[in-house]
């Protein structure tokens, strides 16, 4: 399959810093009560304010759990690992990881932030999620 | 966290309180399904019918009392229950449609209970109908890609087996207590004429099946069925009137989960909910006798068990291989009929279906897997879906005889 096209599992839960060659992930944070929530809201599902800002979560987390899915949707590759990464802002994230094999998988492990395909999209999109990799 | 309940009252008098304080009460009249199973040439209409005529033969009543239908399903086209009731003769009266997910079935029941609760009507019907053989193309369900979690690559055996890991790593469970779950639930289907699967496995059967997402294999997955449930509810005085064995609703509660991001606000739906049921119903889940919990993964039973309180939070894969949720074990008959894994799942109706095998238990009809002194009943109906949230509906009711 030739991919011509990538494009991002949700626009507006990314940040690109021009600075850096990381991305972050976006949460949003609420003015009035500080809970800070993910995906971001446009306003605070803990005290119904309206005013929420978007702020970079840390790019380091550690796995809750984790399961390795054998069967899947139509445009998911499996085998592959979905987990509950745990971050220092308190939120917990279902994601997948990467970069690790079946048998050094572990609850507790510590693991940062990359941008990579999960799924395809047709015949020639491929859609780029957010995973988690061992440090 | 394990619902502790105190035993506020012995049993004879909680009752006695639930029947006093309820002036309004609603009992089950009659209760009627067709089998579960793959039957793409039957229509949800023939399905429909079928439970219906079943649950007002059971009842005993003329159809004509009927004053409200309530109907869950997840996949059919509007207007289902309207299209199912006309050629009953069924019609005139108001019929609401309800999709609550895998709950659809336990929330039109419930919807029946609180018009009769609130004397808007003295009898109703409830039904759960589904057809996945026509609705859809493919084994598992399709989420919907525009949830984050979905377009992840979440699946539902997924969320469970994230679930089981951390069960394995907390507690010690093992995959071979989780494939329990499924031995004991198809030799209970055994016994159960309506239900999919007629057939035992044995515990290296289950473990041997494909693995779906680990430690869930294909035998500790429930199965998309097509299949209807239906159940007369009526007030005390149509319950007197009408039937000499009535089964009494003496709670029903129910809620939806709470956004999950945030680690600090993250709670057990079926804990909470089953607190507000036992409270109601002033009955711990000590005084439970038989037991119908939405087990549409091996893992859920597990789960259900501690959250519902039948057994310590941790013990739930421990208590499941000692045998503790066996028909006439130690402890409470879990999913007598087969449950979602056995009986098979055809969405809207399972929540139905689980009532009627708690009144068939209650009244002592449930030849060859009858639990011995059947008093008290609990049943749990879930779905899912909006994976932020844990659970989109959970319905929890508790029935006596
Ligand atoms: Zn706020």
């Amino acid at each position: 399959m030739e991919v011509k096209k990538r494009q991002l599992v949700r626009p507006d839960i990314f940040f690109f810093p021009e600075s850096a060659d990381s991305p972050y992930l976006l949460g949003s944070s609420c003015q009035a009560c500080k809970s800070v929530h993910f995906p971001p809201k446009n306003s605070c599902p803990s005290c119904f304010a309206m005013e929420t800002e978007r702020v970079a979560l840390s790019r380091r987390g550690t796995v809750y759990s984790y399961a390795i899915v054998r069967q899947t949707q139509p445009g998911f590759q499996a085998p592959y690992i979905l987990a509950y990464v745990d971050l220092p802002e308190g939120i917990r994230l279902l994601t997948q990881l990467t970069g690790v094999s079946e048998n050094k998988l572990s609850i507790g492990m510590d693991v940062e932030l990359v941008l990579e395909p999960v799924r395809h999209d047709g015949d020639d999109t491929e859609i780029i999620g957010f995973k988690f990799r061992p440090l | 966290m394990m619902v502790m309940i105190p035993r506020l009252l012995a049993l004879n008098s909680a009752l006695y309180n639930g029947r006093k304080a309820m002036s309004h009460g609603v009992a089950v009249l009659g209760v009627g399904m067709t089998r579960f199973g793959k039957m793409p040439e039957r229509t949800p209409e023939d399905l429909g019918h079928e439970a219906i005529r079943a649950a007002i033969r059971d009842a005993g009543i003329d159809r004509r009392k009927i004053q409200a239908a309530f109907v869950g399903s997840v996949y059919l086209p509007f207007g289902i229950g309207q299209r199912i009731l006309k050629d009953l003769g069924l019609t005139g009266i108001p019929v609401i449609n309800v999709e609550n997910s895998c709950a659809s079935g336990g929330t039109a029941m419930r919807e029946a209970y609180a018009w009769i609760k609130a004397e808007l009507c003295d009898v109703a019907l409830a039904l759960g109908v589904e057809s996945l053989s026509r609705s859809l193309s493919s084994g598992m369900i399709p989420l919907d890609l525009d949830d984050l979690a979905a377009a992840m690559g979440l699946v539902m055996p997924a969320a469970y087996a994230l679930a089981a890991r951390r069960h394995m790593e907390e507690y010690g469970t093992t995959p071979e207590q989780f494939a329990l779950v499924t031995v004991k639930s198809r030799s209970n289907a055994c016994h159960n004429p309506y239900a999919y699967f007629h057939q035992e496995l044995s515990l290296n059967e289950v473990l041997a099946s494909r693995m779906i997402a680990d430690p869930i294999t294909k035998y500790q997955c429930t199965v998309n069925a097509d299949g209807a449930a239906a159940a007369i509810l009526g007030s005390e005085k149509a319950a007197r009137q009408y039937t000499a064995r009535p089964v009494s609703i003496v709670a029903s509660a129910m809620g939806s989960g709470k956004l999950r991001d945030r680690i600090c606000a993250l709670e057990d739906t079926a804990a909470r909910i089953a607190h507000e049921a036992y409270e109601a119903a002033g009955i711990g889940p000590e005084d439970i006798d038989v037991c119908e919990l939405h087990d549409a993964f091996s893992v859920a039973q597990v789960l259900y068990c501690e959250s519902l309180g039948l057994c310590p939070k941790g013990e739930g894969g421990r208590y499941t291989q000692a045998g503790h949720f066996d028909i006439n074990g130690e402890k409470v008959a879990v999913n007598t009929s087969g449950g979602l894994l056995s009986r098979g799942h055809p969405l809207g109706a399972t929540g139905i279906a689980q009532l009627a095998e708690l009144v068939w238990q209650l009244r002592g009809e449930a030849a060859g897997r009858q639990v011995d002194q059947c008093k008290v009943a609990l049943q749990h109906n879930s779905g899912g879906g909006v994976f932020d949230i844990q659970t989109n509906a959970c319905v929890i009711q508790i029935l006596t005889h």
